[in-house]
């Protein structure tokens, strides 16, 4: 009996022990000492900080079913002063959301309710979503905000941009992206050569380095093979057959006209839009090898009418006359050949599969080629590839690493995917893009921005759906010939790259309209896409600038104030234009000045004084994002130097 | 000294400790019988019997961590909702939130697995030392039952986190009932609310595992406990020494109750 009540004390003792095992972690939590930390550290700083009072901290946002304790430990995050001190402590850099509406884990992820460092990180292999990493944190922002591009996050938008123009939509299921389906194949058999088209199926970038299109590695055999089947489609979408060639340009090219496309290609201004040997736009394809591409019957044609070859391409009709449009074609015909290609292979030897048809309609459905090209005939391209709309909460154990031995986080999954799609199964169809790591940062982003469950409504930012008037009659004709929305923009509708000319009406002077169509000039040298001459003939240009100065106009600029031209405004115009507001620092003026902006000589010319005031005044009315700074004139300063600079061309005379 | 006699010697202190301290036999018996707690006891056991090695302590082992777990149960029971949007997230607030709480719920599911094996232990226990024999086969057969119990409570317990291991392991074991013939679906039916493990299985596994299994539970230890006095005590030593006048049934025909000063002449073997 006496050994059993030994025993009971010995194992009471323990017990008690044990039991008091927990107690004291409890008062040592790492949340606990980092506060205790946290109040010693702000001693020691110069400024007065209130000290954390001891507790866990908590944000609750009910409608996000946040709850997060990250606050517990981050106790610096709205001191300033804070800036420099050591994690946890450190102050957030500039916040667009306050913790307290939004909490932290719908922007950073991560395990919010945890109290630790390893399971708040949520690196613990029991939660899905560890803390997004720093280049891809403005995912998040896209969670909410459905515009088209949002405000603070560069790297979310150019994802999107690149998205959209990669046509990733062509395979995956994107929600919010348009499958996109140019250029169309039909007609391909009448345009290009078997040997060039089997070196593109091959290797697209070894052929143009700039194109979209990516390396689907196919072997020499499948390329043939696709090639054939692709070249069996000779007729165009909306006409049967090309125009013949005319007689000058079926045999030798004579230099004469030669030497007349060159002269009209400059006038033209093709390399606004096409790139020609690195030198260029972006906009339209490279065209510095197309004779080796396209045959000559082909590139006459498409000059003359570009979208009955192409549907749907932003090319604009040029006005050329018959004799312009010869010259232009022999011009291209002779210059743009790629004298690297391969001696081409005697054609007539080849002698097709006998099923190319099937084998070729096989592989064109087995790669998907129909998610971007549309054949006549041929279904077109379906998501073959998995969906991507809830990429971001998609759960880990659907994402398969397959054969990569990489580590098994959402972030590394997307990032290699983008890199190396084909190494991680060895079935895998998925072509290899050429992207930067810059580019692959900026498309995962976009990409775990998406997920299928929106964000409760008070939350969500949608696209502003302002109703965006169609153009119509003539004038939307002539827009749509010349494919004027390419560049510029008009009602909300169309390009950024040239100026928005909606309200151009009441900016420019009727007659300089008319002249700068007769022959556009470039008003800032430092910009690549310039205005091209379309050779348009008078009626266009009538009709035109008709329209642009009696429709596209804002009224409210036509209230301008009476400018008087006196001396004594014209000397405090000058005084202020050069002494204190520096305008020449960007603006040419009779010769001198920088060349950020436009040249300001012969203004009257140009513009209009109510534009001009009205713009001095407020740089940002209209243009948000432009350069020019905004100096808060004065009313009387506005009208001094509105009357400065448009009295300065007397003095030019 | 003066105090505490007075205490001891008042009404209040005589009402609740009637039997005085126990210096005779006859008062430690009294103490027992007259205790509620204790009377499911003999009121007098063998040396032989409390020795460890005897029993190993295994029935009362499981009943302690029956104990504990009814303890550390309710005490859970404070601080989780069997609703499917809160009960994972319960989970996370115990281990990152409430003090001790990691302490509370590690100390539920070690102590349930350690009941499993106590009870499964003592199973054996009386399956070797033959204490399964008549007059205790009725005891054995509650027994089994109690065993029973104690696995449907450890799997009731299992879907309640409610995170991948529970709902996967509540889906796999409640397919396997519906591959029972005949009545296989409707059970499973019954057990789920429903045919998917969803809100309605979370509920009714709830229900089952903190209120109708552990008072079918409770019933059966005082039934198991009572019959154990009944039966004469424990089997262990007089295992190998059953007359062979033995009855199925009824157990020793010939019962020597020579001693009738004793309550319980069971309990008393002469040496």
């Amino acid at each position: 009996m006496r050994d059993l009540s030994k025993y009971f004390g010995i194992v009471s003792v323990i017990f008690l022990i044990v039991m008091a095992i927990s107690p004291f972690k409890e008062y040592y939590r790492q949340w606990r000492q980092y506060q205790r930390e946290y109040n010693k550290h702000i001693e020691d700083l110069p400024q007065r900080i209130s000290p954390v009072e001891e507790g866990l901290k908590q944000i609750w946002v009910p409608e996000l079913d946040v709850i997060d304790h990250c606050t517990s430990c981050h106790l610096g995050l709205n001191e300033p002063a804070l800036a420099d001190a050591p994690q946890p402590f450190t102050a957030h850099p500039p916040m667009y959301h306050q913790p307290e509406r939004f909490g932290c884990t719908p922007c950073h992820q991560g395990q919010g309710v945890a109290t630790n460092v390893e399971d708040s990180f949520g690196f613990t292999g029991d939660w899905d979503e560890p803390v997004l990493s720093a280049p891809l944190i403005e995912s998040s922002c896209g969670t909410c905000h459905g515009e088209e591009r949002v405000r603070h996050a560069p790297v979310l938008n150019k994802g999107k941009e690149l998205i959209e123009k990669y046509n990733c939509a062509g395979c995956h299921e994107i929600k919010g992206v348009e499958k996109e389906f140019t250029p169309r194949l039909d007609g391909v058999g009448s345009k290009v050569s078997r040997d060039w088209l089997v070196r593109w199926l091959e290797n697209p970038r070894g052929v143009s380095a700039t194109t979209r299109m990516p390396n689907f590695h196919l072997s020499n055999r499948d390329a043939g093979l696709l090639a054939d089947f692709l070249l069996s489609f000779t007729e165009f979408p909306t006409r049967e057959k090309l125009e013949p060639l005319p007689g000058v340009l079926q045999d030798e090219i004579p230099d004469s006209l030669y030497e007349r496309g060159e002269t009209l290609f400059r006038q033209a201004r093709c390399i606004s839009c096409h790139l020609v040997q690195g030198k260029g736009g972006s906009v339209a394809p490279e065209i510095g090898t197309v004779a080796s591409k396209a045959s000559r019957q082909w590139i006459y044609n498409f000059l003359q009418e570009p979208r009955s070859l192409q549907p749907g391409i932003p090319m604009s009709r040029y006005a050329f006359s018959s004799g312009e449009l010869q010259a232009v074609t022999a011009y291209i015909a002779t210059e743009f050949i790629d004298w690297d290609a391969p001696e081409e292979a005697d054609t007539v030897a080849h002698s097709p599969d006998p099923n190319f048809y099937e084998k070729g309609l096989k592989l064109f459905q087995e790669y998907n080629c129909g998610g971007c090209h549309a054949l006549a005939g041929v279904t077109t391209g379906e998501e073959l590839g998995p969906s991507l709309v809830n990429l971001r909460k998609k759960p880990m154990y659907q994402l398969e690493f397959g054969l990569k031995d990489i580590p098994h986080t959402r972030e590394r999954y997307v990032i290699e995917k983008i890199k190396d799609p084909r190494g991680f199964l060895s079935n895998a169809l998925m072509p290899s893009y050429q992207f930067s790591d810059q580019q692959r940062l900026a498309i995962a982003t976009a990409l775990l921005s998406f997920q299928q469950q929106p964000t409760p409504a008070p939350y969500r930012v949608e696209q502003a759906n302002t109703p965006k008037p169609v153009l119509a009659g003539e004038f939307g004709q002539l827009v749509e010939k010349y494919q004027c929305l390419t560049c510029h923009q008009i009602n909300g509708r169309g390009g950024e790259i040239a100026p928005d000319l909606s309200r151009s009406g009441s900016q420019l002077n009727h007659e300089w309209i008319k002249e700068y169509f007769r022959l556009p000039y470039t008003l800032r040298p430092i910009l690549t896409e310039r205005m091209p001459n379309f050779f348009m003939p008078e009626k266009d240009i009538e009709l035109l600038s008709q329209y642009i100065s009696l429709v596209l106009r804002d009224d409210s600029l036509e209230t301008e104030p009476r400018l008087q031209s006196t001396a004594a405004d014209v000397e405090l115009g000058r005084k202020l234009y050069f002494n204190n507001y520096g305008c020449q620092a960007c603006h040419q003026l009779g010769g001198k000045g920088g060349y950020v902006g436009p040249p300001l000589d012969n203004l009257d010319q140009r513009l209009q004084p109510g534009w001009v005031y009205q713009r001095l005044k407020n740089p940002h009315r209209y243009q948000p994002g432009i350069l020019e700074p905004t100096f808060n004139l004065t009313d009387e300063e506005a009208r001094a130097l509105t009357t400065f600079l448009f009295a300065e061309r007397g003095n030019q005379r | 000294m003066k105090l505490i006699n007075k205490i001891t010697a008042g009404r209040i202190w005589r009402s609740i400790f009637r039997t005085g301290l126990p210096s005779t036999n006859y008062r430690r018996s009294l103490v027992i019988l007259n205790n509620f707690f204790l009377h499911l006891h003999p009121a007098k056991v063998k040396k032989s019997s409390i020795k460890f090695t005897t029993t190993f302590y295994l029935g009362g082992l499981s009943f302690a961590l029956f104990l504990i777990l009814t303890v550390t149960g309710i005490f859970l029971m404070f601080y989780y909702h069997p609703a499917v949007p809160l009960a994972y997230r319960d989970m996370k607030d115990l281990e990152f939130v409430v003090s001790n709480g990691k302490l509370l719920r590690n100390l539920h599911r070690w102590s349930a697995h350690a009941m499993v094996v106590t009870a499964s232990l003592h199973m054996l226990r009386v399956f070797f030392t033959r204490a399964f024999h008549p007059p205790r086969e009725f005891n054995w057969v509650i027994g089994v039952f109690l065993l029973l119990i104690t696995l449907l409570l450890s799997y009731t317990g299992y879907l309640l986190p409610w995170d991948q291991l529970a709902y996967w392991g509540v889906s796999v074991g409640t397919n396997m009932i519906k591959a029972m013939p005949v009545v296989g679906d409707k059970i499973r039916f019954l057990l789920l609310g429903g045919n998917i493990t969803g809100e309605n299985a979370l509920l009714r596994f709830y229900v089952l595992h903190c209120v109708i299994l552990p008072l079918v539970l409770s019933v059966l230890v005082g039934v198991h406990f009572w019959r154990i006095r009944k039966d004469g005590g424990l089997q262990a030593e007089s295992a190998g020494r059953l007359s062979e006048k033995t009855d199925l049934i009824l157990g020793e025909k010939t019962n020597p109750r020579k001693d009738e000063s004793l309550v319980h002449s069971n309990s008393i073997r002469s040496k």
